[in-house]
């Protein structure tokens, strides 16, 4: 086996994982199996925006807005993680 | 000479304001304005149901007059509950739907009449929930106080230039944060491109439905708006929000202008060919939506199924009658029946749920999800007698990819409603 070949196994392994996550892990980390992420339906499976995905069983709450959708979606240069400059982290100031 | 022309000037527009006034009939004139009244302190928002429902209920037999007052949610819940019925003069006062068949529902200037002393409403018009929290400065309800929720509205950002003409700002959309910054901040302190001058961020008054549940998205309670501390820019009337955000299609300040508005006025033709909704991106949020599929369709899916959650459900509030949950005024329960889908004989028919659907307004059996507070979070839900299928295809442009299902053929599953194959 050439350290090409290796090198490109490995490669398709981390795009795999990656997917398998997209796929069945809670992206709140809270360790809810119940819901499934999947690839939005704009995105190309291995695509790098694979952080904007959406969840396709949804039960509530958060689950509802962010469940696979075939609607239009609005700027993309806007999409999660986006944040104005002064709620950075999507920390906001107080009001005055 | 001079002095002779002024005073004739003076006499003769002395004389025509009496005419004038003299032209107002008193809303009690049956001939006049018409018979079986029902005073209504509404949300401006709700104008255009009240218009189109108006219309139709004075080609009934009985006929039914909706009488009207265009108010803030909060203040039409406290007149109701005083008993006071308040002609809004910030919005022309009073006014009723004539009986003339040819009266456009959605051009014709609507005629006023003049209340009497000591008129009492029949029914109130709130679009955000009657409680402490969105109306705080509004009185505890009466226990005489019935209310019965309605359809849903969703309301929107709304920037110049219309939906599809590439005219006007380019802006399509705002995040929950930004608007929290503008509004919360002020323009000029939220630096948050494009809008950066507060002279071109209009809003509403503190006790306007509008404003309250968009506030209650943002986590910037209506009264705490920046605009708040200039009057020029909270806004009195939803129509007038419209004008002053079209006003800057193409004086050079497209891009700054920002304004709120609830989608039965932002969906008028009208309104759609000078502005147009931004798309919306909540708190935990990874996407900006419409309230429709898309910016040019009129289906609200997204406020449907929870992708676009600035919404809130049309509160209707009345002096109870027989019941707790039934008004006093029996043509008003009427009115309550028709908006809310309960079943009312109609003579000659019509389908409430068309001009509700026409309106820009959510009947409860298509919505998938429901909240039980201002802004509160969403819940999936079936309705008992679903009608989303039916509510697709009436919508403008609208259609359906449920099956149709013609008696002769029932439905594979799910039930056949209205013509459509329900989930069930």
């Amino acid at each position: 086996m050439t350290m090409k070949t290796t090198t490109k196994i490995l490669r398709a392994l981390a795009v795999a994982a990656l997917l398998t996550c997209a796929a069945a892990c809670d992206d709140d980390g809270d360790g809810d199996r119940g819901k499934d992420l999947a690839a939005g339906p704009g995105d190309v499976a291995g695509s790098p925006d694979l952080a904007v995905a959406c969840v396709a069983n949804p039960d509530g709450g958060e689950d509802i807005l962010n469940a696979c959708t075939t609607a239009q979606t609005g700027d993309p240069g806007k999409d999660h993680p986006y944040f104005p400059a002064k709620a950075a982290g999507g920390v906001l100031p107080a009001l005055p | 000479m001079q002095r002779l022309l002024v005073r004739v000037t003076v006499a003769l527009a002395l004389l025509g304001a009496a005419r004038a006034r003299a032209q107002t009939p008193a809303c009690e004139d049956d001939d006049q304005v018409g018979p079986n009244r029902v005073y209504i302190q509404a949300a401006d928002t709700q104008v255009p149901i009240l218009k189109a429902l108006g219309k139709a209920l004075r080609a009934q037999k009985p006929p039914i007059t909706i009488v009207y007052s265009p108010n803030g949610s909060c203040s039409n819940i406290t007149y109701l509950y005083n008993g006071t019925f308040i002609a809004n003069a910030n919005a022309g006062g009073t006014f009723f739907i004539p009986g003339n068949p040819d009266f456009d529902p959605k051009g014709a200037t609507v005629p006023s009449c003049t209340p009497a002393a000591g008129q009492k409403p029949d029914l109130a018009i709130s679009i955000v929930f009657p409680d402490a929290s969105d109306c705080p400065t509004a009185p505890a309800r009466p226990s005489t106080v019935g209310v019965t929720q309605g359809p849903v509205q969703a309301f929107v950002f709304a920037v110049p230039g219309g939906v599809g003409t590439n005219q006007g700002s380019h802006a399509a959309t705002i995040t929950a944060e930004e608007a929290y910054l503008v509004m919360g901040l002020g323009a000029t302190a939220a630096m948050v491109a494009p809008w950066l001058d507060p002279a071109f961020i209009f809003g509403r008054p503190a006790t306007k439905g509008t404003q309250i549940s968009i506030g209650a998205n943002i986590e910037v309670p209506a009264a705490r708006w920046k605009l708040m501390a200039d009057p020029q820019h909270q806004i009195d009337q939803s129509s007038a929000v419209a004008a002053a955000i079209a006003a800057h299609l193409s004086d050079g300040n497209a891009e700054k202008t920002l304004g709120i508005l609830g989608v039965e006025i932002y969906d008028l033709a009208a309104n759609r060919a000078l502005l147009h909704a931004l798309a919306f991106r909540a708190f935990r949020q990874l996407r900006s939506y419409w309230p429709d599929s898309t910016p040019t369709r009129f289906d609200k899916q997204n406020v449907r199924d929870g992708h676009y959650p600035l919404w809130s459900y049309v509160q209707y509030l009345y002096p109870t009658g027989a019941s707790p949950t039934t008004a006093a005024n029996a043509n008003a329960q009427k009115i309550i029946d028709l908006l809310v889908g309960n079943a009312v004989t109609t003579t000659p028919p019509f389908e409430p749920l068309d001009l509700v659907a026409a309106a820009g307004l959510v009947p409860v059996c298509a919505m998938g999800v429901s909240r039980s507070a201002e802004g509160g979070a969403q819940s999936l839900t079936t309705p008992a007698e679903p009608c989303g299928c039916y509510y697709e295809a009436q919508v403008p442009n609208g259609s359906t990819r449920c099956a149709a299902c013609p008696a002769s053929s029932p439905c594979a599953s799910g039930t056949c409603r209205r013509g459509y194959c329900e989930v069930r």
